[in-house]
C-alpha cells in the first residue's frame, strides 16, 4: 500500500513538474521539495495541495502541515488510517 | 407610458404585427391588454408576480398593468416552489399569477389563463391616462449570489428617446431572447414598441429551436447575452448559416470576449454589431457599435447620452439621470461617491480603449495578486474546442485562492487534445497566477437568464 502510495504521489509531482514545462521530470521520495530540491515555489505548492486533494480528499497543506520532502507527504498519508487513494 | 406606447401604435399602425408568431396585430393587442388590465385590477393587490413562461399573454400583462397603476414583477420561470416562496417573504406578498399547478402557503394565486380570459369582464378606457403609474420590480440575475429587487418606474425606463420611426425597410423584427424576468428582455419590448416593431416570442430555449424560429419568423434582431451568442453560433449548421439573415446583432448583460465579437463579425458580416452596458439598477447606460471590446475611452472626457462615466479605484462608476427608485428587498443601496453609483465593474485603460475585466466580486486573489476571471476566460475561449469557460476562484492554504476553470466543450472536441491546447495557450498567454491550476471539463456549464453562474467554490 505504501508503495503505491508512494507511487501515486510521485506521479502528481511529475505531472505537476510537466505542467511547469520540465520534461524530464525524476522525483524520489527523499526530494526536497523546494528550491534546492525540486523547486517549487509557493504557487506550484498551493497547486500540489489542490492536486493532493482532489486525489485523496485532503491534504497535508490543508491539515496546517508543510510538508518539505517527497517522503513527508507520503508520510502524512500514511499516518491517517482512511486516507487511501480515492480511486 | 408603456400602455400609451401600445396605444400610439394601434391608433397609428392598428394593423401591423405587434407579435408575429400568432400572429396578434398592434390593435389586437392593445383591445387584450384593456380587457387584461380590468382582469389584474380585480386580483385586489397592488403588487403582482408573474411566474409563467415569456408569451404574449405576459407580455400585455406588463403593459395593462400600468393602466391600472401595478406593480409587476416577473420571476425566473425555473425557480423552485421554495425559492418563489423565499422570494415572495422577502419582498412581500402580493397576488401571484402563474401558469402551471402551483401552491404557495398564504399566497393568492391565480392562473394566467383566467386572468388574460376576458369574455366576463369590462376593459379600462383606452383613454386612460397612464403616463407615470405603475412601476416594474426587476431581480438581479443573482449569478454572484441572491438576487436583488430594484423597483424602476416605467416613466423613467423610457427617459431615453427612441429611435425616429423610419420607413418600412427600416422596420426590424426582434427575437426576444432574454426572458421577460431579465432587464434586457423589457428594453425588447419596449423597443419595439417605441419603434412599432415587431417581436417574435421562442417556444423554447433551446439553442436549435431559437435558430429555426429565427428562419421560419424572419427575424433580422437579436440581442442576447455573450453566452447566448457563444452557445446560439456553436449550433448553427452550415446549411442554417446562409438563412439567417441578421441586420441587427446586440450584446449586453456581461462583458463580451474579443474572441466573441469577432466571431459574430465573420458569420454575419452583414450585421451592425451593438454593444449595450445596462446595469438592473441604472438602466441602459449606453452602447458601443464598433464592434471592439470594452468602449472608447473618450467616454470618460464627456457625458454619454443621459450618463457620465468615471472610473474610480479600478471601478467604473456612472452618473445617470435614469435609475431605479429603490431595492425593494432590504438590500442597501449600491456604493455612491456623491451622485455617482458605483456599478461593480472593473475596468482598465489601455490605450485609447476602456476594457473590462469582470465583476469587482470575482477578482481572485491568489497570493495577493488579483486575477481578473474574464482574461482568463478570454485566454480560454481562443483555445480551438472550447465552447464555453467560466474561471472562478478556489479556496487554497498555500495562496488563499487558486483559479480553476471548468470548461464545456465543443460536441466533436477531443477532451485530451483539447486539454493539452489549453495548458500550452495557458503557459504562453497568461501569467503564472493567471494560469488555471484546476481544469474541470464539464457536460455543461451552468447558466441563469443566459448568464454563466459565476458563483465559484471558494
Amino acid at each position: 500500500m505504501s508503495g503505491a502510495l508512494s507511487q501515486k504521489i510521485t506521479e502528481l509531482i511529475v505531472r505537476l513538474l510537466q505542467a511547469k514545462g520540465v520534461e524530464k521530470a525524476v522525483v524520489n521520495p527523499g526530494d526536497f521539495l523546494y528550491e534546492g530540491g525540486l523547486g517549487l515555489d509557493s504557487l506550484d505548492a498551493a497547486t500540489l495541495a489542490a492536486m493532493l486533494e482532489n486525489e485523496f480528499k485532503s491534504d497535508p497543506y490543508n491539515s496546517g502541515e508543510f510538508p518539505q520532502t517527497v517522503a513527508e507527504i507520503v508520510s502524512f498519508y500514511s499516518r491517517s488510517s482512511n486516507s487511501g487513494p480515492a480511486n | 407610458m408603456i400602455f400609451e406606447l401600445l396605444r400610439d401604435y394601434a391608433k397609428r399602425e392598428p394593423g401591423r404585427l405587434f407579435l408575429r408568431n400568432e400572429p396578434v396585430t398592434a390593435r389586437e393587442a392593445f383591445e387584450r391588454c384593456c380587457h387584461i388590465a380590468r382582469s389584474l385590477a380585480a386580483l385586489n393587490s397592488p403588487r403582482i408576480y408573474f411566474y409563467a413562461a415569456d408569451s404574449i399573454d405576459l407580455v400585455l400583462c406588463l403593459i395593462a398593468s400600468q393602466a391600472v397603476d401595478l406593480e409587476v414583477c416577473v420571476l425566473n420561470r425555473s425557480f423552485k416552489t421554495t425559492e418563489i416562496q423565499a422570494i415572495l417573504e422577502r419582498l412581500g406578498k402580493g397576488a401571484l399569477v402563474v401558469d402551471a399547478p402551483l401552491e404557495i402557503p398564504d399566497a393568492a394565486v391565480h392562473q394566467l389563463a383566467s386572468v388574460v380570459a376576458f369574455s366576463h369582464s369590462e376593459p379600462v378606457s383606452d383613454e386612460a391616462d397612464s403616463d407615470d403609474k405603475g412601476a416594474i420590480i426587476i431581480l438581479t440575475t443573482g449569478t454572484t449570489g441572491v438576487p436583488k429587487a430594484a423597483k424602476h418606474k416605467w416613466k423613467r425606463l423610457l427617459a431615453r428617446p427612441g429611435r425616429q420611426r423610419q420607413g418600412e425597410k427600416d422596420r426590424h423584427s426582434w427575437l426576444l431572447a432574454y426572458p421577460l424576468n431579465h432587464f434586457a428582455g423589457i428594453q425588447v419590448v419596449l423597443h419595439v414598441l417605441q419603434n412599432h416593431e415587431t417581436l417574435v416570442i421562442p417556444s423554447s430555449r433551446d439553442y436549435g429551436r431559437i435558430i429555426t424560429t429565427i428562419i421560419e419568423q424572419g427575424v433580422d434582431s437579436v440581442s442576447g447575452t455573450p453566452t447566448f451568442w457563444r452557445m446560439m453560433v456553436g449550433r448553427i449548421g452550415s446549411d442554417q448559416l446562409a438563412r439567417l439573415q441578421l441586420r441587427q446583432i446586440t450584446v449586453g448583460g456581461e462583458a463580451s470576449t474579443p474572441d466573441l465579437l469577432e466571431r459574430l463579425k465573420s458569420k454575419f458580416p452583414a450585421a451592425s454589431i451593438t454593444q449595450v452596458y445596462a446595469t438592473t439598477e441604472l438602466g441602459t447606460c449606453f452602447s458601443v457599435k464598433d464592434g471592439l471590446p470594452g468602449f472608447p475611452a473618450s467616454y470618460l472626457d464627456r457625458p454619454v447620452g443621459n450618463v457620465q462615466l468615471k472610473i474610480i479605484d479600478g471601478e467604473l462608476y456612472v452618473r445617470s439621470a435614469v435609475k431605479m427608485i429603490a431595492y425593494v428587498d432590504g438590500s442597501p443601496p449600491p456604493e455612491a461617491r456623491e451622485d455617482w453609483t458605483a456599478t461593480g465593474d472593473t475596468v482598465d485603460q489601455v490605450g485609447d480603449r476602456v476594457l473590462f475585466r469582470g465583476r469587482k466580486t470575482e477578482i481572485i486573489n491568489v497570493g495577493g495578486v488579483k486575477v481578473h476571471p474574464l482574461k482568463v476566460e478570454e485566454t480560454l475561449l481562443r483555445v480551438p474546442g472550447v465552447a464555453a469557460a467560466r474561471a472562478y476562484g478556489r479556496a487554497n492554504p498555500v495562496t488563499g485562492q487558486i483559479v480553476a476553470c471548468d470548461l464545456e466543450l465543443e460536441s466533436d472536441a477531443k477532451e485530451t487534445a483539447v486539454r493539452e491546447a489549453v495548458q500550452k495557450t495557458c503557459l504562453a498567454e497568461l501569467n503564472r497566477y493567471e494560469q488555471p491550476r484546476q481544469i474541470a471539463i464539464v457536460g455543461q456549464l451552468e447558466k441563469r437568464n443566459e448568464k454563466l453562474v459565476r458563483r465559484g467554490s471558494a
